[in-house]
């Protein structure tokens, strides 16, 4: 018994979300106490130039804005941690809003509007994670493909116009506040938690981790991996789908340029957040603050009229550098992807999928 | 590990005669290339065949020269990204490094118009400096390429807006002789088409037929197999980089030329509609795999949907879902030949290793 409450209180232990549970391949070591420094500094100097950052009301304001890419991150992490990469997941937000515009412009109640808009989410996933987990395609071809496929798809189904009947219940999802606290903060922070706690707390979430770190190993314990591969598309659309309630919730409009052009930033904070692109490797904990941190720089230079100009080469320097940084001192994913080439120099394994590459050289 | 030297492992012999073990020209490697190239030709083929018989303004000697005069500077662009492909990496700040040399060469030709002749070699230098960055980014600071080139994606494309200030270049400050060039024709083929077909025919004989060539296959099939042999991988890597860097620049010159304009946004999503003709055109995006001939053809084979939908009266959003589909059609399809073909590879190579123990 005391042996049962032994291992909850180390499961459920605050540090454990924070800086990963002390397995090596849960996160880089020191990463979130560098974004937590970083924020601190930006944040430290963009008060120190303008008192009007460090207000609620100007904070709030900037949340509900980058409430949408920030979602998108915590489901494009899922997938990263597997090893694959979703650049679709825009597109498939543009669909979910298409299919809550017109439920909403049918007058459907808000209930039916979220579940239509998951669905729909969901499904996209599916089709996504089915590709390359049971046809072992390259995620990052099928979700190009998928990208233009279901932004046009959007287009098709919804038109131009777009769709702007919302109920009110929606409206709130983006827009609405409970106290001083908007309501995209409480549903990003619910997300985050709620993946978080799949990642570190269940079986399918170390599946997740175990996949991305070695695909051939996992097979062999007896867990399928394109199981696991669907799974993480899946849960990735799902997330798409609550974006998109926020999304037409904060915009007050659907169709098919929702988010349009916004995957580079989603992937942004992804890697900004101490995912190792090559899967394996990461924690909400560091979305989240990654999220923070490019919410605090933009919103910072926004306030300090610094164009969106040098916001755009401040974000793409501090990717590049810090991982640059994380990799020089750390050997990080480049030396494991090429491990990886190196064990291939093994003998090819005879699995049905060919193990983790499928098909590495000509 | 199992740590004893078995017998070559299938990968790396696959990977050996097909990207030129043997002696030039042999005729494996041949036939290897002639079947890669099999799909996106027949899917030409099979595309001109719906959309002539679909309408009738598709086959005319008008429309072939219009869709060689649109595709062309993709199918430039195409070739730099594929070069970086098969490495195992990606570019996707091909759009700004095009953009990049594009703006900052003609901006150097209107303030020193005595550049003029060497518009291109400077369009290729600041490019081959931007794709440098690259390089060193991903080959000796060890950040993964789609990380990295998403970083200077947005740092090459911000310094472009921040030095343009938002001034575009117009059509009357751009040299004459460029955009009589770029609209005239060579005996009936457009200009465009024409150095696109000698900027491919440089690169491929560069990649098919020299050590330099052979070194980029064998790190992009298995980098560490091209370390136990001696390759100076990081060198490579950046090489690529580089020239790929020089191409694109090049290619920002010629769609300056074809626009008539070049404004900061130039060039804009480009890396991921080279990245899809890529994959069109029979490229793996894991490396090692794919020829210049393919990656052209994929250029080609996404005009001639755009051209043959616009004649069908389809609206740009279909033509984008079936650019989508085609994108995930052309890789199911290579997927599924490749299992097929590594299956017949592979027995051989398990009776001898069962033979062995």
């Amino acid at each position: 018994m005391s042996a049962v409450l032994a291992t909850l209180r180390r499961r459920l232990s605050p540090a454990r979300f924070l800086i990963g549970n002390g397995m090596p391949y849960h996160g880089r070591r020191g990463w979130n106490l560098a974004l937590v420094l970083l924020i601190v500094a930006t944040g430290a100097w963009a008060t120190a130039e303008s008192p009007d950052f460090l207000t609620f009301h100007y904070l709030f304001d900037a949340v509900e804005g980058a409430a949408v890419s920030a979602l998108l991150a915590l489901g494009l992490t899922v997938v990263v941690i597997i090893g694959e990469i979703d650049i679709s997941l825009t597109s498939n937000l543009a669909l979910c809003t298409v299919a809550a515009g017109m439920l909403g412009q049918a007058g459907a109640p808000a209930a039916l509007i979220v579940i239509a808009s998951l669905l729909v989410g969901g499904a996209l996933g599916f089709i996504n994670g089915a590709l390359v987990g049971y046809l072992g395609l390259p995620s990052l071809a099928v979700t190009l493909g998928a990208l233009g496929a279901y932004q046009a798809l959007a287009f098709i189904i919804g038109g131009h116009a777009g769709f702007t009947a919302f109920p009110p219940a929606i409206s709130a999802l983006g827009f609405g506040a409970v106290g001083a606290v908007p309501v995209s903060l409480i549903v990003f922070l619910a997300v985050a938690a709620a993946v978080s706690v799949v990642l570190n707390l269940t079986t399918i979430g170390r599946t997740f981790y175990a996949i991305g770190r070695n695909p051939e190993a996992t097979r062999r314990t007896g867990i399928s991996v394109p199981f696991g591969r669907t799974i993480a598309f899946v849960v990735a659309g799902l997330v798409a789908g609550l974006a998109a309630l926020v999304f037409v919730g904060f915009y007050g409009s659907g169709g098919g340029d929702s988010a349009a052009g916004t995957i580079l930033t989603v992937v942004t904070i992804v890697a900004l957040g101490g995912v190792d692109i090559y899967g394996g490797s990461g924690q909400i904990s560091g979305v989240v603050l990654a999220a923070l941190l490019l919410l605090t720089i933009q919103s910072g230079m926004a306030l300090l009229n610094l164009s969106t100009t040098v916001q755009t080469i401040v974000i793409g320097a501090l990717l590049v550098l810090s991982l640059a940084a994380s990799e020089i001192m750390g050997g990080g994913a480049w030396r494991r992807g090429l491990a990886r080439s190196l064990a291939r120099l093994r003998p090819a394994s005879g699995g049905p999928e060919g193990g983790a590459s499928p098909g590495g050289g000509e | 590990m199992s740590g004893a030297p078995g017998p070559t492992p299938p990968r790396a012999r696959a990977a050996a005669s097909a990207d030129g073990g043997g002696a030039v020209g042999s005729a494996g490697r041949i036939l290897g290339t002639t079947a890669r190239l099999a799909g996106p030709i027949v899917s030409l083929v099979a595309l001109v065949i719906v959309f002539s018989l679909a309408g009738r303004h598709f086959a005319t000697v008008g429309n072939a020269q219009s869709i060689l005069f649109t595709g062309a500077v993709l199918a430039v662009a195409v070739v730099a990204q594929g070069l970086v492909v098969v490495t195992r990496n990606l570019d996707l700040s091909i759009g700004a490094v095009m953009a990049s040399g594009g703006y900052f060469s003609i901006l150097l030709y209107i303030h020193v118009p005595g550049v003029g002749p060497f518009l291109f070699p400077l369009a290729a230098a600041i490019g081959a400096a931007l794709g440098a960055v690259n390089g060193v980014a991903v080959a000796y600071l060890r950040i993964p390429s789609l990380v990295a080139t998403l970083g200077t994606m947005s740092i090459f494309r911000g310094l472009l807006y921040a030095s343009a200030g938002g001034r575009d270049l117009d059509t009357d400050q751009l040299p004459g002789w460029l955009l009589s060039f770029v609209s005239s024709t060579i005996a009936g083929v457009p200009a465009l088409a024409v150095v696109a077909i000698v900027v491919a025919l440089a690169v491929g004989l560069l990649l098919r037929q020299t050590q330099f060539g052979r070194s980029v296959f064998a790190v992009g099939s298995n980098p560490g197999a091209a370390i136990f042999y001696g390759l100076p991988l990081r060198q490579i890597v950046l090489k690529t980089y580089a020239l790929g860097g020089a191409i694109a620049g090049i290619a920002g010159v010629l769609l300056a030329g074809e626009v008539g304009t070049v404004t900061v946004d130039m060039a804009n999503g480009w890396e991921l509609e080279t990245l899809a003709a890529a994959v069109i055109g029979g490229m793996s995006l894991l490396g090692g795999s794919g020829s210049v001939a393919g990656a052209v053809l994929g250029a080609l084979i996404l005009t001639v949907i755009d051209n043959g939908l616009i004649q069908a009266g389809a609206s740009g959003d279909w033509q984008n879902f079936v650019k989508g589909f085609v994108i995930v059609l052309a890789v199911g399809l290579d997927v599924l030949w490749r299992r097929r073909r590594s299956s017949r590879m592979r027995l051989p190579g398990r009776r001898r290793e069962a033979g062995a123990t």
